[in-house]
């Protein structure tokens, strides 16, 4: 069980700046910590430097590491950690890799659907 | 004894051999006994017959030039008739010369042997001949069917007066038909194979036969008298140096007149003219169908390289949609979730709450157009695998090449693992991947080869499909440039065939290999990874979002 009042500590990966900015402000004014990484190999990296991370919100399209791979070395590192893919495309939902992440989400400017997805997983993460 | 043969002149009725216009004759003696007197029948009685050797000599010689007289003038008639018929021969050969249609030649050889004005054949029949089977096959009949039609159709031609050149033109593809179903159950009767040994007799050299016994050898001549009920026919073996091809039988069922022997060498001229104009027809008709399924097959490859390029052009659109999605995507969704922020952010009353919603909406309205517009390229490019027999495949796509091939000279060999298990693919993108590989073949073998396909099933569970050319092969620069985009070595080409054949099989979790040695040939091998994918795909929509 978490303490009361601990905030729900996320990782957003994307690799466009503007994308995570609205992130960050989206996400922290939800009253959730947030962390960001621009890239899959930088997210591996604060993953390994913050055990406490709840949960990783994975952009699939990005330069060098693809979100897919990534999501390849979390579950073989991180069984537990949950996962939700946000890409804008949805064609990825075919590749079954993506099937190991715990939530697919279409990119939209419209939030609420990955703020749903988000708050699913903790949710899970709690009672699991 | 008559004195007008002293008399230098004689008077009008005094020779009954003087035809009006002969007036002359009658005033001068030598040419009157020149033309006239030297036939006259009281001639003879003039001279003395008693042991007079110069009356004797005087006889003979009279006789003799009689006799002279007579087969000159027997020979200038002969000699008329026979200039008739080969200004009428002339005719003919003309039309058989001109014609190329084998219907056409087959009714003016038939008119000809029956015409009265030519060979006057009752009737005449003409059968072809297949070297390959030595087959006989009834092809056209012309004339009278009994002697009745005999009686009536000689009647009209005599009453309307159709002379032999008219009815030459005569000729209709109706009445081809027409004169043709009168004989069909002789034709269908005639139709026969024959032995070597009946060939040989036939077109063996001795021309023309004239049969007249039914014990004969052959069983086909026998066959003739009892299909014909006729006293006797006539064979007339039509060949070009190229052989045998085919026979006319002409007989006279109704009039029984016997052939007359000087008719026979014309005939044998005519035949071989016959035989030229046939053999032509044939060869042309030939040539014909040739042409028509070149041209047919012109217009399949023209269809096949269309509809390749516009899958390459597809798959390349595709490509294009999915680049221009993302580099639009994530600009608008940054604009549209900052400016929710930002509205939420804002009063109502404040001005610039309207302007903020307004970004929105449109923004809004920005991605859903794109969002349709890759939802179509996805709906349209997008892989949808089910269980594929792959060998069928195969040999579906090159049941449809098969023509190509052929008009190719390309022989094309499958070799199919049977134990292959169906793999999960989608059978229009694999077919994209088997067409570009063959088409790439056939390009690399323009002077005709080999293709060599192979399935076979690896220990890993793989499964590879290898296409081996004898064609051209390609240099190690050619080599390094094959899968990129755009790279071509032919003369029509997008250059996207091997690029999308890879891409195929990668979303497929498959692979391409080539080997190619310059000059030697190309070896291409697709790899499918095995079926294990699918199943997990179709448990997979439900357990994507766990």
């Amino acid at each position: 069980m978490e303490e009361k009042g601990k905030r729900a500590k996320i990782l957003f990966v994307d690799d466009d700046k503007n994308i995570r900015l609205l992130y960050e402000k989206v996400f922290s004014e939800e009253g959730y910590e947030v962390l960001l990484a621009e890239s899959g190999e930088k997210a591996l990296e604060v993953l390994k430097e913050n055990e406490d991370i709840d949960l990783v919100v994975l952009d699939i399209k990005m330069k060098g590491q693809s979100g897919l791979e990534t999501l390849q070395h979390i579950v073989k590192e991180k069984r537990k950690l949950p996962v939700i893919l946000c890409s804008a495309y949805s064609s990825f939902q075919d590749d079954f890799t993506s099937w190991l992440a715990d939530a697919y989400v279409v990119k939209s400017p419209d939030l609420s659907e990955l703020k749903f997805e988000i708050k699913k997983a903790l949710e899970k993460r709690k009672s699991g | 004894m008559p004195d007008c043969l002293s008399r230098e002149k004689i008077g009008e009725g005094e020779c009954p051999y003087i035809l009006p216009g002969e007036e002359e004759l009658r005033e001068n003696r030598e040419l009157r006994i020149r033309r006239k007197c030297l036939y006259c029948k009281r001639l003879l009685d003039l001279i003395p017959e008693e042991e007079d050797t110069r009356g004797f000599l005087l006889k003979i010689a009279l006789e003799e030039l009689r006799e002279k007289d007579r087969v000159i003038r027997d020979m200038k008639d002969f000699l008329k008739l026979q200039k008739e018929q080969i200004t009428v021969l002339h005719r003919v050969s003309e039309v058989l010369n001109l014609s190329l249609d084998l219907r056409e030649i087959a009714y003016v050889v038939l008119l000809s042997i029956t015409a009265g004005e030519l060979f006057g054949f009752n009737r005449s029949i003409l059968l072809l001949y297949d070297r390959e089977t030595r087959v006989f096959t009834g092809y056209f009949g012309m004339g009278p069917r009994t002697p009745a039609e005999a009686v009536k159709i000689w009647e009209e031609i005599e009453r309307e007066r159709k002379s032999f050149p008219v009815l030459l033109e005569s000729f209709t593809v109706d009445k081809f038909e027409e004169e043709k179903n009168k004989f069909l159950d002789i034709l269908e009767a005639l139709e026969t194979e024959i032995d070597e040994g009946t060939e040989a007799f036939i077109f063996g050299g001795k021309g023309t036969l004239i049969i007249r016994e039914k014990g004969l050898e052959f069983p086909f001549f026998r066959k003739i008298f009892d299909v014909l009920k006729t006293p006797f026919y006539v064979l007339l073996p039509l060949k070009t140096k190229e052989g045998p091809i085919g026979v006319i039988i002409a007989d006279n069922f109704v009039t029984g007149l016997d052939i007359r022997p000087e008719r026979i060498e014309s005939l044998e001229i005519f035949a071989y003219q016959a035989s030229l104009a046939i053999h032509r027809a044939a060869l042309h008709r030939y040539l014909e169908d040739k042409l028509r399924e070149l041209e047919e097959l012109n217009a399949a490859l023209k269809q096949y390289n269309e509809k390749m390029a516009k899958m390459e052009k597809m798959a390349a659109v595709g490509e294009i949609i999915h680049h221009i999605t993302h580099e639009f995507k994530n600009p608008l969704i940054v604009i549209g979730g900052l400016s929710k922020e930002l509205l939420k952010e804002t009063d109502p009353s404040d001005s610039r709450y309207r302007y903020l919603q307004a970004i929105n909406e449109e923004v809004e309205r920005l991605l859903d157009i794109l969002n349709r517009t890759v939802e179509d390229a996805r709906r349209r490019f997008s892989v949808r695998r089910e269980p594929v027999d792959i060998n069928s495949l195969l040999e579906s796509r090159l049941r449809e090449y098969a023509p190509l091939f052929k008009a190719k000279n390309i022989q094309v060999n499958l070799a199919k693992d049977e134990a292959i298990p169906p793999v999960m693919v989608d059978p229009s993108q694999i077919q994209v991947c088997f067409d570009n590989v063959i088409f790439n073949a056939i390009e690399a073998m323009p002077e005709g080869g080999r293709l060599d396909i192979r399935s076979e099933r690896n220990s890993g569970g793989s499964i590879r499909i290898s296409f081996k050319d004898t064609g051209v092969g390609m240099s190690e620069d050619v080599m390094k440039r094959i899968f990129e985009p755009y790279f071509t070595t032919k003369k029509r080409g997008s250059g996207l065939g091997l690029y999308n054949t890879r891409e195929i099989m990668k979303a497929h979790g498959g692979d391409i290999e080539v080997e190619s040695r310059e000059g030697e040939g190309t070896t291409v091998y697709l790899i499918f990874t095995g079926g294990e994918h699918g199943g997990e795909r179709e448990k997979g929509e439900d357990t994507l979002r766990r």
